[in-house]
């Protein structure tokens, strides 16, 4: 193609997508109206609109647990419901503020429940400190900053332990590849494999526990 | 009679340090030679040979260097393991080939198990039922029954059904913004206090030298930062 066509072309696309933005916002903006009017039909539809991506992006991999992202979502709608007349539309949309709810439930939770999860207090914390200037205004491109930031913490969890173990965490665990395969590309039998994984999410517990207690320290 | 061992005598250095060369002696070149080769093997980690051998052996003796805890999982993982380990890893085998992701179907997950599978959700979330999110909708806007079933919410309501209604809905729409009235009214009452305006006196305990004025507006940022941040909370109901 030529360079004139695929400069047009991409011009054409941005456009689009603006133009997408731009009825996706004011649809959202009358469902705001009417929901502060009143109207759970129109909260309804917002909440179904936003908060599966919100649930599978931000939650989850933040919580660890189907369990506890769901009930965090309960928590993010209880909040909506109880203050949707408090929220001020302004020129970002409705998604960021809901993800700020969210945050805050998430790390509310992380607080009550102490289990060992990848994502820290102070992780949260800070997510949250720049939620407020830094979530995007478009819900995928939030989504997936968030899914990207949930990947980094894994790596970086990952690299805290001995390569053989993480490599059978991340074949295992991350890529879901069957455990015999996995063993034979390990060089051990599938029962060594059990073990080996076994010892390497202990490893990886242990060293995320360490990391927890240097914090605390730091805290102090 | 002593314990101390006493000096040898001049016939037992003699058996003990017989052939030995005199510290101070002139080196030869063969000697030399040697000399320059355990020195520069010194410094390289992957060289062998006996006189190596034994001044490491005098090293580890002196001054042992700490096991690389990556050296020490490596061991490990050749140890056979206990039967605690192997039912472990069987529990921890079973979770993950039944692709669970969520240690809620058991009643006391190990932590080993949660953290696998936390670790499997932040690396590949998966996503929530439609029908299971619409009745999560359902239940924050009230349609949950007493009984535990749960009213789906249906995301595009049908006009009109709402034409239909619309008499039966203005009447319950006067009653309930009674009922949104006394709500706020109770609420307004509950909210959490917003900081206010305030000196930045109590900010400063010690006085500032000149030239330290960044500092100083950065203390105040910082208060008034964390103050606006409480603010929104509270005004969004989130705090």
């Amino acid at each position: 193609m030529p360079e004139g066509q695929a400069t047009r072309a991409t011009t054409d696309d941005l456009d689009a997508a603006q133009k997408r933005r731009a009825e996706s916002d004011a649809a959202d903006r009358v469902l705001v109206t009417k929901a502060q009017a009143g109207d759970r039909a129109a909260l309804g539809e917002l909440l179904h609109k936003h908060g599966a991506g919100l649930y599978r992006s931000v939650l989850l991999p933040r919580l660890g647990s189907e369990a506890a992202a769901k009930e965090a979502l309960s928590e993010t709608y209880a909040k909506v419901v109880a203050n949707i007349d408090k929220f001020v539309w302004q020129n970002v949309g409705f998604y960021p503020w809901l993800r700020t709810v969210a945050l805050r439930v998430a790390l509310d939770q992380l607080r009550a429940k102490k289990r060992l999860v990848l994502f820290e207090e102070e992780d949260l914390a800070r997510e949250l400190d720049a939620a407020q200037t830094a979530t995007p205004v478009e819900q995928q491109v939030s989504d997936h900053r968030d899914r990207e930031a949930a990947r980094a913490k894994v790596e970086e969890a990952l690299a805290r332990i001995n390569p053989r173990y993480s490599r059978a965490i991340r074949l295992r665990v991350l890529d879901e590849r069957p455990r015999d395969e996995v063993a034979a590309e390990l060089g051990v039998t599938p029962s060594t494999f059990d073990v080996l994984l076994h010892r390497a999410i202990a490893s990886l517990k242990k060293a995320l526990g360490e990391r927890g207690e240097a914090s605390e320290k730091d805290d102090e | 009679m002593s314990d101390r061992p006493s000096a040898p005598t001049e016939r037992e250095h003699e058996r003990l340090h017989g052939d030995e060369i005199d510290p101070d002696a002139p080196p030869s070149a063969e000697e030399l030679a040697a000399s320059a080769r355990l020195r520069d093997a010194l410094d390289d980690p992957s060289a062998t040979g006996p006189d190596l051998d034994l001044l490491r052996s005098l090293r580890a003796a002196w001054s042992p260097e700490p096991l690389e805890e990556r050296a020490h999982a490596e061991i490990l993982d050749d140890l056979p393991a206990s039967s605690d380990e192997l039912r472990f890893a069987a529990e921890l085998r079973e979770a993950l080939d039944d692709g669970a992701r969520a240690p809620d179907r058991t009643a006391a997950p190990r932590p080993e198990q949660e953290l696998a599978l936390a670790l499997r959700s932040a690396w590949s979330p998966s996503a929530l039922g439609d029908d299971e999110h619409r009745a999560i909708v359902a239940k924050a806007l009230g349609g949950a029954r007493a009984g535990g079933a749960v009213v789906a919410f249906q995301p595009r309501a049908r006009t009109t059904r709402f034409a239909l209604v619309t008499g039966a809905t203005t009447v319950l729409a006067l009653a309930a913004s009674f009922v949104v009235w006394i709500t706020t009214a109770a609420q307004q009452s509950s909210e959490a206090p917003l900081a206010r305006a305030r000196s930045t006196q109590p900010l400063f305990d010690e006085p500032f030298k000149s030239g330290e004025t960044s500092a100083r507006i950065d203390r105040i940022a910082i208060a008034r930062a964390s103050d606006y941040r409480d603010n929104r909370f509270a005004k969004w109901g989130v705090r």
